[in-house]
């Protein structure tokens, strides 16, 4: 089979799914080969880092599109949304979604990113108004829920709770900040640094709780009414973010023979252990030294 | 399509007067004069950037549109795409400001507009024949030539040189 008329199939439609599909249609200028992008998302392809601007008003979704902007032409590319692959077989090299369908590849990239994590030691996390800002559908919930809410809790002091936490003083809200560690951006930079970061934060109207964590969520029949820390103290709100951190999208089945270890672990060519699968993004773990990563995948 | 121009720098000739940042300083005012470029807030910025190295050898430089231009594939908004003729621009409206452009430059030539939180770089002068840099420049150390042109007058400088030296 020609090079030209491969079946691509990319699972995941953010930045490395959509950069992969711009690339290989650069390649494959001919455009017979078919390309088709897997999403389990609804939105058509978005610029991710985009979304706290929805939550503080000063971008609609549709400026946040990706395709027809930079780089991104979307030319001979299929996106197929609301289509969460499930499954991967790579030794049929086929792909499965919901329903049943199974779509066939030549080459498989997954690009499946990652997700938020929510520690499970906090009890209440599934209360209504409860968020963890990731998806342009967790911005839209967010955004929701402003108007009800008077004060925001964040759980954990991270670059994603800081812009989430922004997002909201521009629209008026008092937001406080949970911070386990003894400085918020604690995995970012030193302690002096932070320091400097968090009188800036203060400046901008955020308070900042340190050494401090949440055990449980309250709520009530209209959503979270309260967080409780595990010093005692209660402090009322009526919305939560969670930032601690993410957790690679991995949770395939049929992936027996594609070494995941805290993500899908690639070569410097970014294949995986599995044939004709490739992994790149967030969720990839890259092993550089290309040889002895081989011998080992 | 004409063939594309691109600003070429002929180093033997730059005396590092500056002349060409002044002029893409004022070219990008509101008033395009330099008086009133002076006067302006936030200042006008030059897109070009004259720097010394090597026992003081001035050097100008300025964004050359990459082929494959990594501030375009790092844009985490989409601000950066390429024009028809070939220009990398950054659309002032959807650049939020992250600098992701400025890290990944590889010459250093995206600036940042504090003031307005917006990144900034040569779009050549895209209402000129020929941008304002290559304009003010008093001894032509910049000039606005195809590559085909410009190589063309290379080989005829070259071929002359060659007569010159069997003539001679
Ligand atoms: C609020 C926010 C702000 C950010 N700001 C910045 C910033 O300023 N600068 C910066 O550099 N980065 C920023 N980031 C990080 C940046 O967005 C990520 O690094 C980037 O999106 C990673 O891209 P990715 O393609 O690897 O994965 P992701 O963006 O995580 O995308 C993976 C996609 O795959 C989908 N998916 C997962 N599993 C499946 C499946 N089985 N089937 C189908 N689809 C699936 C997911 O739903 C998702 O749409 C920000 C992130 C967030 C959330």
């Amino acid at each position: 089979m020609a090079s030209s008329e491969k079946r691509y199939v990319i699972v995941g439609a953010s930045a490395a799914g959509m950069a992969a599909a711009e690339a290989i249609r650069a390649i494959d200028k001919r455009g017979s080969g078919s390309i088709t992008v897997f999403s389990d998302e609804p939105d058509p392809p978005y610029f991710r880092p985009l979304i706290p601007f929805l939550i503080s008003g000063k971008k609609s979704a549709a400026d946040m599109a990706l395709v027809g902007q930079g780089p991104y032409q979307g030319v001979g590319i299929e996106v197929r949304l609301n289509s969460r692959v499930e499954r991967i077989d790579s030794l049929a090299q086929t792909v499965e979604i919901p329903g049943g369908e199974r779509v066939g590849y030549d080459k498989l990239l997954i690009a499946t990113g990652s997700r938020s994590y929510i520690p499970p030691e906090i009890e209440g996390t599934d209360a209504e108004g409860v968020f963890a800002l990731r998806t342009l559908a967790d911005a839209r919930a967010v955004a929701g829920r402003v108007e009800s809410t008077h004060h925001a809790v964040m759980l954990g002091g991270g670059m994603l709770n800081l812009k989430a936490s922004f997002a909201l003083l521009e629209r008026g809200l008092k937001v406080t900040m949970v911070v386990q560690s003894p400085q918020v951006l604690s995995q970012l930079m030193e302690p002096g640094d932070a320091t400097l970061i968090r009188n800036a934060l203060n400046n901008a109207g955020l308070k900042i709780e340190t050494g401090a964590s949440a055990s449980r969520i309250l709520s009530n029949d209209n959503g979270v009414n309260g967080v409780l820390l595990d010093d005692g103290r209660m402090i009322a709100c009526e919305m939560v973010c969670i930032g601690k951190g993410v957790r690679p999208n991995v949770a395939f089945a049929g992936l027996d023979d594609i070494r995941i270890d805290r993500g899908v672990v690639v070569d410097s060519f970014t294949a995986c252990s599995a044939y004709n699968v490739y992994a790149a993004g967030l969720q990839c773990l890259q092993c550089l030294r290309s040889r002895r990563c081989r011998r080992n995948l | 399509m004409s063939e594309p121009k691109e600003i070429f720098v002929r180093l033997d000739r730059c005396m590092g007067c500056h002349s060409c940042e002044l002029a893409c300083a004022v070219e990008h005012s509101r008033s395009r004069s330099l008086y009133g470029a002076i006067a302006e807030q936030p200042r006008p910025k030059a897109r070009v950037y004259v720097e010394s190295v090597l026992s003081k050898t001035p050097v100008p430089i300025v964004c050359r549109h990459c082929e494959d231009a990594p501030c375009m594939h790092a844009c985490i908004a989409g601000a950066i795409r390429r024009s028809e003729e070939g220009v990398v621009v950054t659309q002032s409206d959807k650049c939020i400001g992250c600098w992701t452009c400025v890290m990944v430059c590889p010459y250093g030539v995206i600036g940042r507009q504090i003031e307005e939180h917006k990144a900034y770089r040569c779009d050549r002068c895209p209402e000129r024949a020929v941008p304002a840099c290559v304009d003010a420049c008093p001894t032509k150390a910049l000039v606005y030539r195809s590559v085909k042109d410009f190589s063309r007058d290379a080989r005829q400088a070259a071929s002359a040189g060659i007569l010159g030296v069997q003539g001679g």
